[in-house]
């Protein structure tokens, strides 16, 4: 490999500017990539991330500035040259095939002379799965693999490419559990010290403290702070680079929130499930004998590794899958057989993990949702008073505070992050009685997650009850006053947030414990 | 009642196998990412330039590689149409299947009458063919025992080549494929028009081999029928035998019915083999695993919403 830390940096960007129409996404961005050097690049969404990538792996080409590999002017107009140059990226959408095995996948990212060698790869893949600590198993289908797996896959084949020695990550703990992420943190140091050259792109500050070497705080397009390792990191200053002096100071207090004895019962729980058997979309257990008993005006927060359910139970919750057996119940209303429309009449909302597919219609515009989903709206004639469902709306305090785009605009044209604004602005509007919410801050800055967890906490202040799905494990512990885990296909806890620790509760999610025991009980 | 199975067992085969053919075609299509619901008509076009070739030559050697040519060339439309000007797939399939089916109608019109000779006569295979009941599989015509030897040559193809690897891709996702700087559209092409040959092959076994006569329309829905066919194959080539053959057995038992002298009326014994596939397309339909190449939900998607 590569001699460890030589003194030209492998990957330069000089005064690089990237300007898509008046959009300036990038400005002015200066950028040194060394072997053997994690260098990492941090700040919220918008921040321009995701171009400066883009830019290195050849997808846009820059408007101004220049890129220089080993010291050489390079122009990059296609993956392809940026592969030549031996830029390996590792994307956040996998580029995987699900039908494939890792083996197929691997072999199909290779040239043509290697991808013929299905033994060497094989042995390539043990190789270097030992190496880095990698475990990848090549005959494995990527259907079968959770998020974690398929990175690990996604990663080794970058490294089996010939040539790589520079190795982009975007945003890649964002699909892994606390443990994962661990090991994925030192699984970079291994590679930083065999000479690769590392850029981690993230919004996680606590995991660019533990690995990186030198870190760029990306802010509006621009680069707001450079910081070494040898200086000495400081967290708070690094959040205030990246949202700004005054967006960075605000802060949630969630203990006062938390106003629920973790003991006390409910006689009529807003939603009580008894041995709720959920099938996934082959008609498999995926989660057995669910029973819970949500309070009234409690967050529960559901721990659990992707994929392992969460979105089937949300789905059967809110009557669009069947369960096997069991019963459910809003307030004392059997919905066990209830069509989706009385659960909305009981006061559910949904917001699904993936609201793109599953909540809205793409060629509706914002205010037509809000209209459709059953907020208020006065009439004039046979026709809905679209002026003053529009002039309603825009002073609504969750549309103004969760920074819905203009409300006209259709959903096709939005980004993930406002459709996801979107929606949660239409459950918050509704007021539901019971909030099924799947992953509310993903996709979304940390300004944003702040004003989402403080209209959450809101909610659940107004006596709403709310079932949280997140993969953020700090986010479950600040906000439920709950917090089961789903693991083995069955739903462990409650445990106490205030005392749980999270490396407790994300070795629960690997599941094979011992803590059936304490498998909730619906309250009585 | 040994005699009325062999015969049973043998007709299954003759009259299978340009089902199969076009089983094998419209998976390597649909593995792509392609539906190809224009079979039928490269499948008759087959089976016409088979027996057009045929007559005017006296080779029906020259007449199987007319028969791929044609089959192969409507396929080619439908590529061209599908891939390069993005037009919808299933009214393009459906267009080129009936366009097909009256080219071969106008220019068939001399050819009813006409001699092909012996076309392609059977080959016995010694032993193989003296074994009871099942004697009769081989003591075939060559493309039928070429399309036995088919289905484990395409999987080959599909599961341990490279290149086969590159055509799945193709029809499971095509950034994927493209992201590594290859080129999908390319693989597409291939896969349909090679998809097309094989239904054109499919053709000629019905028109120069089996049946040794050309009369319009004389595929007769096997095209369509094996489209269907492919999802009772999971889109294994080495499945594909099932359902031509269920098809085929269907077929010839119709027959058998009839020669016996059982007082069905025959209306009903034509609908026989397409009520069986349909049976057998209900059994499969309930599967653990959704097999389909992952392109071809986005054409159902797409043509939804279009």
């Amino acid at each position: 490999m590569m001699a460890k830390g030589t003194a030209a940096p492998i990957i330069e960007v000089r005064d690089m500017t990237m300007k898509f129409g008046s959009l300036v996404a990038n400005e002015n961005i200066n950028l040194k990539i060394y072997a053997g050097k994690i260098h990492a690049i941090v700040g919220e969404n918008g921040a321009g991330k995701s171009t400066l990538m883009k830019v290195l792996y050849g997808v846009n080409a820059p408007t101004e500035g220049e890129l220089l590999f080993d010291g050489v002017p390079q122009k990059l107009t296609s993956p392809a040259k940026a592969i030549a140059q031996g830029v390996g990226m590792v994307f956040q959408d996998f580029r995987l095939i699900p039908a494939f095995t890792a083996l197929e996948n691997v072999l199909m990212a290779l040239p043509k002379e290697m991808g013929r060698k299905r033994a060497e790869v094989r042995k390539r893949i043990a190789e270097v799965s030992e190496k880095y600590r990698i475990p990848v198993d090549p005959d494995q289908y990527v259907w079968e693999m959770d998020l974690g797996q398929r990175q690990r896959v996604e990663i080794t084949k970058v490294l089996l490419m010939p040539g790589t020695r520079v190795l982009i990550f975007d945003e890649p703990t964002s699909v892994l559990t606390e443990h994962e992420a661990e090991a994925f943190v030192n699984m970079l140091k291994r590679l930083r010290d065999d000479g690769y050259g590392i850029l981690f792109i993230t919004h996680k500050l606590n995991e660019v403290m533990a690995c990186a070497d030198s870190i760029t705080v990306l802010r509006h397009g621009k680069i707001t702070q450079v910081k070494e390792r040898s200086e000495g990191f400081d967290k708070n200053e690094l959040v205030r680079s990246m949202m700004g002096e005054e967006e960075g100071s605000r802060y949630i207090d969630y203990k006062k929130w938390r106003t629920i004895p973790f003991d006390s019962v409910d006689i009529c729980p807003t939603l009580r499930c008894e041995h709720l058997d959920v099938v996934d979309d082959h008609g498999r257990k995926i989660i057995k004998d669910v029973n819970l008993a949500l309070r009234r005006g409690e967050i529960y927060g559901l721990a659990g590794i992707s994929g392992r359910g969460q979105r089937e139970l949300m789905e059967t919750l809110f009557g669009l899958r069947i369960p096997l057996g069991g019963k459910m119940e809003i307030s004392g209303n059997d919905i066990t057989h209830a069509g989706i429309d009385k659960r909305l009449k009981l006061g559910m909302a949904f917001i699904s993990e993936d609201p793109l597919r599953d909540n809205v219609v793409p060629g509706m515009s914002i205010f037509e949702h809000m209209a459709l989903a059953g907020v208020p709206v006065k009439s004039k004639g046979l026709d809905i008073d679209w002026a003053a469902l529009k002039d309603d709306l825009n002073h609504e305090k969750a549309i103004q505070e969760l920074g819905v785009p203009e409300i006209s605009r259709k959903l096709e044209t939005l980004s993930g992050g406002n459709v996801q604004r979107t929606v949660l602005a239409r459950a918050i509007i509704k007021a539901p009685t019971l909030l099924l919410a799947s992953y509310p801050s993903r996709g979304l800055d940390i300004g944003t997650v702040l004003t989402v967890h403080h209209f959450l906490l809101t909610l659940k202040q107004h006596g709403c009850t709310i079932l949280l799905i997140s993969e953020d494990l700090g986010e479950l512990c600040d906000l439920s006053d709950r917090i089961g885990v789903i693991a083995d296909n069955r739903i462990y806890g409650p445990l106490d947030p205030e005392k749980a620790s999270q490396l407790e509760i994300g070795e629960m999610m690997l599941g094979g414990n011992k803590h059936d025991g304490s498998r909730e009980k619906a309250a009585s | 009642m040994i005699n009325i199975l062999t015969y049973l067992f043998s007709g299954a085969v003759q009259s299978g196998t340009s089902v199969l053919y076009g089983v094998y075609g419209e998976i390597l299509s649909e593995r792509v990412g392609v539906i190809n619901l224009g079979l039928e008509g490269s499948m008759v076009m087959g089976a016409f330039g088979a027996y057009a070739a045929t007559a005017q030559t006296g080779s029906p050697l020259l007449g199987v590689l007319a028969g791929m040519l044609l089959g192969g060339l409507l396929a080619l439309i439908h590529a061209y149409l599908v891939i390069a000007r993005k037009a919808n797939q299933l009214a393009t399939g459906l267009t080129l299947m009936f366009l097909g089916l009256g080219i071969t109608a106008f220019f068939g019109r001399g050819y009813v009458s006409a001699s092909i000779g012996g076309g392609l006569s059977a080959i016995k295979i010694p032993l193989l063919s003296d074994i009871p009941v099942i004697g009769g599989l081989f003591e075939q015509d060559i493309l039928t025992y070429l399309s036995y030897l088919l289905g484990p040559a395409l999987w080959f193809l599909l599961f341990k080549t490279r290149f086969g690897m590159l055509l799945r891709g193709t029809g499971e996702s095509e950034e994927v494929v493209y992201a590594y700087g290859l080129n999908p559209k390319r693989m597409r092409y291939i896969g349909v028009v090679m998809g097309g040959m094989l239904a054109g092959l499919g053709g000629a076994q019905l028109s120069i081999a089996y049946t040794k006569t050309w009369i319009e329309g004389m595929t007769n829905g096997r095209g369509v029928i094996a489209v269907a066919l492919v999802i009772l194959a999971t889109w294994q080539p080495l499945k594909a035998y099932i359902g031509a053959y269920i098809f085929g057995g269907a077929q010839s038992l119709q027959l058998v019915l009839q020669q016996q002298g059982y007082d069905v009326s025959p209306f009903l014994l034509l609908m026989l083999p397409y009520l069986l596939t349909l049976i057998a397309l209900f059994i499969v339909s309930r599967r653990k695993r959704q097999v389909m190449p992952a392109e071809l939900k986005k054409i159902v998607e797409s043509s939804v919403s279009s």
